[in-house]
């Protein structure tokens, strides 16, 4: 392979994409005919981008988006929102201002929706 | 009538409220892209978990700054590949099969092989070895099927740059894979 070769990469590559004119394409071809290096490489390149889309990918674990609950903090999220709603007091007529129930409120909360 | 885009806008909006709910309705439609994105950067279970989870909590403590200007898959794709190319960055040194290493075999014989798992097996060795821009850029490329366009806003690149190294990447892994 010579290095002129390089510049024929990115034309087989758009060749296997077919992104190719119909005179880049027999320029290619042209080349490929009298560059045995080039023509394995291409060979290869075509053959491995048809495998690739074969390669397996396992689903996804069962416990995965648990995890990521778990990890941004949204179970946490909705289990302070549960208490504040359920330690929101009524207020009591009889008592003065001062005296009145305050609701109890979580700590920090995080993300997002923390700052409101 | 809602559209999908309007449905998609508001369920965003959810999610930037904070509205926990709302996750699990956006985990429904990305969470498999972004699993299949992962294990093929990670290379195996085990780390992809991690990078998934990497990649979720970025996007939820990002999705504040989405404009709703463009479409959200994009979005992802550049906030899930900026998240991988960081972790790609941080294993570079714990790589544990030098490209040089890989078993060759002829190119006579590919025909035969390609159905051959030694073969795949050979290709993904390949792939998990390969300079990280190239291998993010191929991935986006052959596995999520993006356009060059959506590879380039992902990577923040030029489309030109996009096409360069994915051909690149298809080099690299011919060259690993074929006797020389």
């Amino acid at each position: 392979m010579k290095l002129t070769c390089d510049i024929y990469i990115e034309m087989i590559s758009a060749g296997i994409d077919g992104e190719l004119t119909d005179s880049e394409a027999a320029e290619l071809e042209g080349h490929l005919n009298v560059c045995e290096s080039c023509r394995a490489r291409s060979d290869i390149m075509t053959v491995q981008s048809q495998s690739m889309k074969t390669l397996p990918i396992p689903v996804q674990p069962s416990g995965l988006r648990a995890a990521i609950r778990d990890r941004i903090g949204l179970a946490d999220m909705a289990r302070r929102r549960a208490v504040l709603h359920i330690r929101r007091l009524p207020d009591r007529p009889d008592l003065p201002a001062k005296a009145q129930p305050k609701p109890t409120v979580p700590g920090p909360l995080m993300g997002p929706w923390g700052r409101a | 009538m809602d559209t999908p885009r309007t449905v998609e806008l508001e369920l965003i909006r959810r999610c930037q409220r904070g509205e926990p709910d709302a996750f699990d309705l956006l985990y429904d439609r990305f969470g498999d892209v972004v699993w299949r994105l992962c294990y093929r950067i990670a290379g195996n279970s085990d780390d992809a978990q991690d990078l998934a989870q990497d990649v979720w909590l970025t996007v939820w403590q990002r999705i504040e700054s989405f404009r709703c200007e463009s479409a959200f898959a994009t979005w992802l794709y550049r906030v899930a590949s900026n998240v991988c190319l960081q972790w790609l960055r941080k294993v570079r040194n714990k790589r544990t099969t030098p490209i040089d290493d890989i078993p060759l075999v002829s190119s006579a014989r590919l025909e035969s092989e390609v159905a051959d798992r030694d073969f795949l097996d050979r290709i993904l060795t390949a792939v998990t070895d390969l300079p990280e821009p190239m291998k993010m850029a191929l991935v986006l490329r052959v596995e999520q099927e993006l356009s060059y366009g959506e590879i380039a806003e992902a990577l923040d690149c030029t489309v030109a740059a996009a096409k360069m190294r994915v051909s690149r990447a298809r080099a690299l892994l011919a060259d690993a894979v074929r006797e020389e």
